[in-house]
């Protein structure tokens, strides 16, 4: 396939007039996209947090999810209560030549605007696709101004991975106990599915399946900060969902026992100074398995966000995931 | 004692597929070259074959493993839709793959074929799925079959032994059946998997979503909406290299029992109960079921066979098929043929289906076509209207999968001009992402054992009855195709067959 991103142009910033974003978005796509097809598939609200570059992500994302992207980023520099906008496009190109595009609308808001953007966001979204609501810095839980959005966002995406444990937690349990609009979504379940994949592939084997009987202790290494990343616990989750798991007790920091079909299992989490890494040790002290994330399949910088957005339902094994790992990160 | 994976979880949607050997009989032809090692190579691309893979080809060839190795290589480079090749994958594939060189009719190559899957097997800790691929010519089919048998290769007791069969699926009834008592003497029907690649186009599996998963449409898929029902499959290309097929199948044997029949099943048929191979197979049966084969009289009168003469195809002169080579210079096969069928069912009862497939035609193109009917009263006639053209439900397969509706609109402006427009889906730009070519569809289905996209032996069966009685009024009768020039829509008479009832063919 055909990758290539085709830069569209862009409008001027301007301080925030939507009737005047629109009417540029239209001239940009009257000047700039003759001959092109302008395709949306969902309206993304993207919050980027200091210091993140979302440019891979987004330019990754719209290649294979073309969509309307509202991109919102707090800037210190302008005064409290001010927005500046403006519009850019950009296509990918097809290998038969077809440009398919999609549009960006950044905005730039003071410290105390966000209540400017729940009414900014219902006057972009494009009807008839869903509204998501991505904050992959810190947890979307806590912006009240997507509460006031209510139903009309359909899913609200956060990234455990990269909070804290309690806020972690906070998106899990909100993820497993929401029925209604909208959804809660955690990307980090998407993050780990070439760890999934790798360990479960290791397991079709009949000797190792064997193995799973005795399997007594369970090490996950990963993230770079001082604290295991919650993303361990939710691996630890799935694997404990998947193996039968019932936390019996506390060991030490991080190092919890827990009771498997036949016997005892002592999970442990660190952080990852070097790579992240997976291990399992046996009763028979045969030798262990382990998994390197330099070892893993790489995707590209979207795939585990356009799979979270494809996902229209409850996945019931990352639902059951989500309750084991709450179930065993509890007071650790 | 714990014996299945506990980590798998078919819920979690599509997942790596087990641990497995595929055997690919044939491997130095075309379709593992242009196909079957892309597919793989895409699977394995999307993390969906698991590491523990491997891939045996058999062939006449002089090939050793490594000879294999570079000419897959050279396949995926040449063939894969995705570029450039990711070295590091199709490195990890290639690392499982084992040539064995032998005939497919004789006992010589199947001993080293057991042995180099004894040592697949063995080195795994784990059999895995073992799936015998026959991209073979059909002749060689049941040869291959009894020769796995003899060297204890496939039983019916493993479900995870699985054969896959390529189309044709036999030339006529009698020898369908026969393929299939010798399939069925070494496999179980849940063990064989017979491939029609339609199947495995996005197109065809999202007819069933559109028709089945959306409240507006299936309420007006009936005989009291529809009008009728055109279904075109269209080649550009002539005969090409297969003429030595060709001749002894036409477009008849190529087309009608498989790909045309299949379409004509998924549109016509009943919502299963469940989303699985026997419900979704037991309601095409009943389609085809509703067919009744046609008896001379019908023959002469709902069906127009021809061939192409010279003429032009996209621009460039393109030979007559009596020149082609390899066909022989009297060949009274059939390169077009257009057929009215009626579907004997309470939905669908009086509704004419109108299926048109031919070589040399003015595009490549495949297409559903459903037509509904126009509204009782012209009530912008007065106002200067023109009639109403009637709405379509447009389903293109190919070259691009697109689904567009054709409605009418009032024109701006002052006067009250009516023009027809369309509202339409197109994958690339809905979904960004290009869609999975259908055998990976198949294969990833076949190593799953997922058989809801393959032909079962009464389908089979069903779809040769209709041909057979084609087939032999057209030979009682001992009319010739009638001939039609290249680079059009078949012989003028194919016209009538829609004109008949006030209908007309709709251009792809």
């Amino acid at each position: 396939m055909d990758r290539t991103l085709v830069p569209l142009g862009h409008t001027p910033p301007r301080p925030l007039d939507l009737q005047q974003l629109r009417s540029e978005l239209t001239a940009l796509w009257r000047d700039e996209g003759k001959g092109v097809s302008r395709a949306c598939h969902a309206t993304l609200v993207l919050m980027v947090s200091p210091g993140e570059d979302p440019d891979p992500l987004l330019d990754d994302l719209v290649l294979t999810h073309p969509s309307r992207v509202l991109r919102v980023e707090h800037d210190a520099k302008l005064p409290p209560r001010d927005v500046v906008a403006w519009a850019s496009g950009c296509c990918m190109k097809r290998s038969s030549g077809m440009l398919v595009c999609s549009e960006t609308l950044h905005f730039l808001t003071g410290e105390e605007a966000e209540d400017r953007l729940p009414s900014i966001v219902r006057s972009l979204a494009v009807s008839g696709v869903p509204l998501a609501v991505i904050s992959r810095g810190p947890s979307p839980l806590h912006l009240s101004w997507v509460d006031e959005l209510g139903d009309d966002v359909d899913v609200i995406v956060g990234r455990s991975g990269g909070l804290d444990l309690i806020e972690a937690q906070e998106l899990w349990r909100e993820s497993v106990k929401r029925t209604g609009l909208p959804r809660v979504e955690d990307v980090t379940w998407d993050e780990l599915r070439p760890w999934r994949t790798a360990i479960q592939s290791t397991f079709d084997r009949a000797d190792n399946v064997a193995r799973l009987q005795a399997l007594s202790q369970v090490k996950i290494e990963i993230g770079q900060r001082p604290e295991p990343s919650p993303a361990g616990w939710l691996l630890a989750g799935w694997l404990g969902s998947r193996l039968g798991w019932k936390r019996t007790r506390k060991l030490g920091a991080n190092r919890i026992q827990v009771e498997r079909p036949g016997g005892l299992t002592i999970l442990e989490l660190q952080s990852a100074p070097a790579s992240d890494t997976v291990t399992l040790r046996f009763e028979d002290e045969s030798e262990p398995l382990t998994w390197v994330s330099k070892e893993l399949r790489t995707e590209t910088p979207s795939a585990p966000l356009s799979r979270t957005l494809h996902r229209h339902d409850f996945s019931p094994v990352a639902v059951a995931a989500r309750n084991m790992a709450l179930e065993l990160a509890e007071d650790t | 004692m714990i014996e299945q994976n506990p980590l798998r979880d078919p819920s979690e949607g599509l997942e790596t597929a087990p641990p497995a050997t595929i055997v690919i009989f044939g491997a130095s032809g075309d379709l593992t070259r242009r196909k079957l090692i892309p597919a793989l190579y895409n699977l394995a691309v999307d993390g969906l074959l698991s590491p523990s893979t491997s891939i045996v080809g058999f062939a006449r060839r002089d090939w050793n493993d490594a000879g294999f190795q570079d000419g897959m290589h050279r396949a995926v480079t040449e063939f894969s839709r995705r570029q450039p090749i990711d070295e590091n994958v199709f490195g990890a594939l290639a690392k499982g793959m084992r040539y064995v060189q032998g005939d497919f009719d004789l006992a010589d190559g199947y001993p080293k074929l057991a042995k180099t899957l004894a040592s697949i097997e063995s080195e795994r800790h784990d059999p895995g799925v073992r799936l015998f691929y026959l991209a073979t010519p059909p002749a060689s089919y049941e040869p291959i079959v009894k020769r796995l048998a003899e060297h204890t290769l496939a039983n019916r007791s493993n479900a995870a032994v699985r054969i896959v069969v390529e189309k044709p699926f036999g030339h006529d009834l009698q020898s369908a059946m026969q393929l299939n008592g010798v399939l069925a003497d070494v496999f179980e029907e849940s063990q064989i998997f017979r491939i029609d690649h339609y199947l495995g186009k996005e197109t065809v599996q999202n007819l069933l979503v559109f028709r089945l998963d959306n409240g507006f449409f299936e309420p007006l898929l009936n005989r009291a909406h529809v009008s009728h029902v055109q279904i075109t499959v269209a080649e550009a290309e002539g005969v090409g290299t297969r003429a030595g097929y060709y001749e002894s199948a036409g477009v008849s044997r190529d087309m009608l029992q498989n790909h045309l029949l299949q379409l004509l099943s998924l549109v016509c048929m009943e919502p299963p109960v469940h989303f699985e191979a026997k419900s979704v197979r037991d309601e095409k049966v009943k389609v085809l079921k509703a067919i009744s084969p046609f008896s001379s009289q019908d023959a002469m009168r709902n069906a127009v066979r021809g061939q192409y003469t010279r003429g032009m195809v996209e621009g460039n002169a393109a030979k007559g098929y009596l020149e082609e080579e390899g066909v022989s210079p009297t060949s009274t096969t059939e390169t077009f043929l257009a057929v009215r069928l009626e579907v004997n069912s309470w939905r669908w009862a009086g509704v004419p289906f109108f299926l048109r497939s031919g070589k040399r035609l003015p595009k490549r193109a495949s297409e559903i076509d459903i037509v509904f009917k126009r509204p009782p009263y012209e009530l912008f006639r007065e106002r200067g209207a023109s009639r109403p053209s009637p709405n379509v439900l447009r389903l293109r397969i190919q070259p691009e999968e697109r689904i567009s509706l054709s409605f009418e609109a009032k024109m701006p402006g002052q006067q009250f001009h009516i023009e027809e427009v369309r509202m339409d889906f197109s994958y690339t730009t809905s979904f960004g992402s290009e869609s999975p070519e259908a055998y990976e569809r198949l294969l990833l289905d076949a190593l799953h054992g997922d058989s809801t996209l393959f032909a079962r032996e009464d389908e089979v069966a069903l779809s040769w009855k209709i041909v057979d009685s084609l087939m032999n009024a057209w030979k009682a009768s001992g009319a010739k195709p009638l001939p039609y020039a290249a680079g059009t829509w078949g012989p003028t008479e194919a016209d009538e067959l829609p004109a008949r009832d006030g209908r007309r063919w709709i251009a792809p």
